[in-house]
């Protein structure tokens, strides 16, 4: 393992050293641009200031950077046990010190991230909608595929790296901006009476380099990527000890990439005020080598070593070369993979899981939960100016708590569960509506102090009149 | 001349004799060092199971309380429960409280059969929460032995190999044991997800 | 708007004017949950626009929206980002009433349990 994360490190090492002699040489052409004789030194300066400022607010701020963007929420284990606890457990599966703090991101397409500046304060971001569509097991293939990167060492030169590559886009954006809005054109105007055709060559060529830096930063971006997807992959197998959970994950979260590239589109503006999340955000599954081939390999893996990954890679490729390294294999072991968990009710499951999620981000939201009789859930932002509204399915016209009430608005949990009691006439088989609509039977062998309605979630008292 | 040439030698050879001295002193230093840390990694990740393994102890009365309430008369499955529980938490050493620790998940895993019968019980919010936490203890206790057993692994591999087993020899680094729980009381648990 | 939520599938709703929003990705869960291969329904919804740009604006992200015709008959919009599709009062009503068969059922199915009571309203 450790061969293969030295050798990326000395990859990455030329990959930043490559894109930051780019950054110089496209602030230095700018720089010519406005200013034949002095502007091109100032210019170098200037991107390299550029860099260093953005490194310093990546580093300074990790998590802090996630939280600019609002749709981001910092969570605890009680907002989402399952997916704290599946933290949790990749983060013993791996070794890693300490638990990573972690982020939902407030976003349809399933995609998750990890990010910081080392392995001890690191921080893994899931996007709402990977919550809603993945099971247990596929989460945990993804969770451990983001340890993964955090355990080799690659949160923090991909951090460095998306930086630089942000640094570029943000420059030469900037630098074909002004040209279009004709800033420039004045400046050409006046220094072609003086430069005459030298000057217009130089254009040109800023013009060519800052067109071309950003794919170029973003293809040696992709070229280091790579390998750590491999290796992360593999490490993710490891850990959970069960490739298929995130061959199926990886699988699932490929057929809504067309849904986003509209996505990135939408994250356009983002992606040049905030290089660092929007790039790793965009770049997470782009960036990766093609996902049919990922999954290929983790499905043809014979056991969930590192040595089984390799295996399986070289089988896809038909060739020798190795994604791993051959100093890293010395040391693996054949490890025999998991049986898969026995899935339970399909339906029911995706459901409750959605139900889960979408409350979660209506908490997020401030929203207060009004359960209707009929099975809808209305749920009403605190905004909201009526104070009555009614159920589009039964009918039934449902008073909101006004703004008075609406400073507890933020737990709206305590709002829905005011006590109710339901006292036993006798032990048989018993039914009765709670005060939600739902109807709710009793088996004569009941003897809990308690039920929860499996409608409104409330807590219902039973009181067993033989025990009084 | 003769004796300049034998002083001069004589250095030499003692010269010689330190310098192989102290490259040999360093190695046992860098030798053992490396053992320590090995070492430590396994007791780091043992104490990592022990964590998980009483964060279950301390779940499963919460749990036998809750079925009660629900299935009280199912009485001698849930004080299997409760036996293998308090032997759990009684065990010392490796082998022993792996074994005690198997039994308990035997016990577990009868009682989550047997809960399948009570759909009451199912759909109590209470339960369903304990039973998350549950869950997640066993994988992390899953995934805590596989971390322990590969720590293990790597640190007798290299007590055993030359030339640090000569170190390890002189110190006293023993062999550490792998916590195991593929016995026989494991392989009867029926499959469930919790 | 407010939400409504009906096994799990959220629709937003605007009580002001009537109409619905829905998320993108809700509609695939409707068919999902139906055991239906969500893909064709997505691939109906990406008709050709008729090139009349709406005066709403995607509640996400406030871009105006593009109309579109749906079999011809109804005018939905939707948003150009794609960030889901919106129904004004009719358009829902006429979807209830058109689509009775195949995908496009199955989601006007979905739309007629929900609005149950304010569909029987009007007729």
């Amino acid at each position: 393992m450790w061969e293969a994360i030295r050798s990326n490190q000395r990859r990455s090492i030329v990959l930043i050293m490559l894109m930051g002699v780019m950054l110089v040489v496209l602030g230095f052409v700018i720089g010519m641009t406005v200013d034949p004789k002095a502007g091109g030194p100032f210019g170098a300066l200037a991107a390299l200031a550029l860099w260093f400022f953005l490194c310093l607010i990546a580093f300074a701020q990790g998590d802090s950077i996630l939280l600019l963007s609002s749709s981001a929420h910092k969570i605890e284990k009680e907002d989402a046990p399952q997916l704290w606890n599946v933290v949790e457990e990749m983060t013993i599966a791996s070794g890693l010190g300490k638990m990573p703090s972690v982020y939902i991101i407030e976003n349809d397409v399933p995609n998750a991230f990890a990010t910081g500046r080392k392995p001890e304060s690191a921080t893994v971001a899931v996007t709402s909608g990977l919550l809603k569509h993945l099971n247990r097991d596929e989460l945990q293939g993804v969770i451990a595929h983001e340890i993964g990167h955090i355990k080799n060492f690659d949160i923090r030169f991909m951090t460095l790296a998306a930086v630089l590559m942000g640094s570029i886009i943000l420059l030469s954006d900037t630098f074909l901006r002004s040209l279009w809005y004709g800033g420039a054109g004045r400046r050409r105007s006046r220094s072609s009476r003086e430069g005459g055709q030298e000057q217009i060559i130089i254009l040109a060529v800023a013009i060519l380099f800052a067109i071309l830096a950003p794919i170029m930063a973003q293809m040696l971006y992709l070229a280091c990527s790579r390998r750590r997807e491999y290796l992360a992959d593999a490490s993710g197998a490891l850990f959970t000890r069960y490739p298929e959970g995130l061959a199926s994950a990886l699988e699932k979260i490929s057929h809504h990439t067309g849904s986003m590239k509209q996505v990135n589109r939408a994250l356009a503006p983002l992606y040049i005020i905030n290089p660092l999340q929007s790039v790793s955000f965009a770049g997470l599954f782009s960036t990766h080598p093609p996902t049919e081939l990922r999954i290929k390999i983790l499905r043809s893996m014979s056991g969930a070593g590192l040595a089984e990954y390799e295996a399986a890679y070289k089988k896809i490729h038909g060739e020798k070369k190795s994604c791993l390294g051959a100093r890293t294999l010395a040391a693996a072991e054949s490890v025999k993979a998991r049986e898969a968990g026995v899935e339970r009710d399909k339906k029911s499951e995706s459901i409750t899981r959605l139900q889960e999620v979408n409350d979660l981000l209506t908490r997020f939201g401030e929203f207060l939960f009004i359960p209707c009789a009929c099975g809808v859930r209305i749920k009403v932002p605190s905004a909201f100016k009526r104070n009555s509204i009614a159920c589009p399915r039964c009918g039934t016209t449902h008073s909101i708590p006004s703004a008075g009430d609406s400073a507890n608005s933020n737990t709206p949990k305590t709002e829905e569960r005011k006590p109710f009691r339901y006292v036993r006439k006798e032990n048989g088989w018993e039914s009765f509506k709670c005060s939600c609509g739902k109807v709710i039977q009793l088996s004569p062998r009941f003897s809990a102090p308690s039920i929860d309605c499996p409608q409104c979630r409330r807590t219902i008292e039973i009181v067993n009149q033989a025990n009084r | 001349m003769e004796s300049g040439g034998a002083i001069l030698g004589i250095g030499g050879l003692m010269i010689g004799i330190i310098i192989v001295a102290v490259i040999i002193i360093l190695w046992v230093i860098g030798a053992y060092n490396g053992l320590i840390r090995f070492f430590n990694e396994v007791k780091n990740a043992w104490a990592q199971i022990d964590v998980q393994l009483k964060r279950r102890h301390d779940l499963i009365p919460n749990l036998v309380e809750t079925v009660k309430g629900y299935a009280g008369h199912e009485k001698s499955t849930l004080e299997e429960v409760v036996k293998a529980r308090s032997q759990a938490v009684t065990a010392s050493g490796v082998q022993e409280q792996a074994q005690a620790e198997s039994m308990l998940s035997g016990a577990l895993g009868r009682l989550m059969v047997l809960v399948e019968q009570y759909p009451d019980l199912k759909a109590n919010q209470n339960f369903l929460a304990l039973q998350e936490e549950l869950a997640s203890t066993e994988n992390k206790i899953g995934f805590a032995r596989q971390f322990y057993n590969d720590q293990v692994m790597k640190y007798n591999t290299k007590i055993q190999s030359i030339p640090t087993n000569i170190i390890a020899g002189i110190f006293n680094f023993s062999a550490q044991a792998f916590f195991e729980l593929e016995n026989k009381a494991e392989r009867e648990v029926p499959k469930v997800q919790f | 708007m407010v939400i409504f939520e009906l096994e799990g599938i959220e629709i937003d709703h605007c009580v002001e004017c009537g109409g619905t929003w829905l998320d993108s990705g809700e509609l695939e869960l409707i068919a999902e949950f139906e055991g239906v291969e969500p893909g064709n329904l997505s691939n109906a919804l990406r008709a050709e626009k008729t090139g009349i740009h709406s005066t709403r604006r995607c509640p996400r992200c406030n871009k105006k929206m593009d109309s579109f015709c749906l079999e011809n008959s109804i005018e939905l919009e939707r948003c150009p980002y794609g960030h889901g599709l919106w129904l004004d009062k009719g358009e829902l009503q006429a979807v209830v009433a058109t689509f009775r068969e195949g995908e496009e059922g199955i989601v006007a199915k979905f739309f007629g349990n929900l609005y149950q009571n304010e569909l029987k309203l009007k007729s």
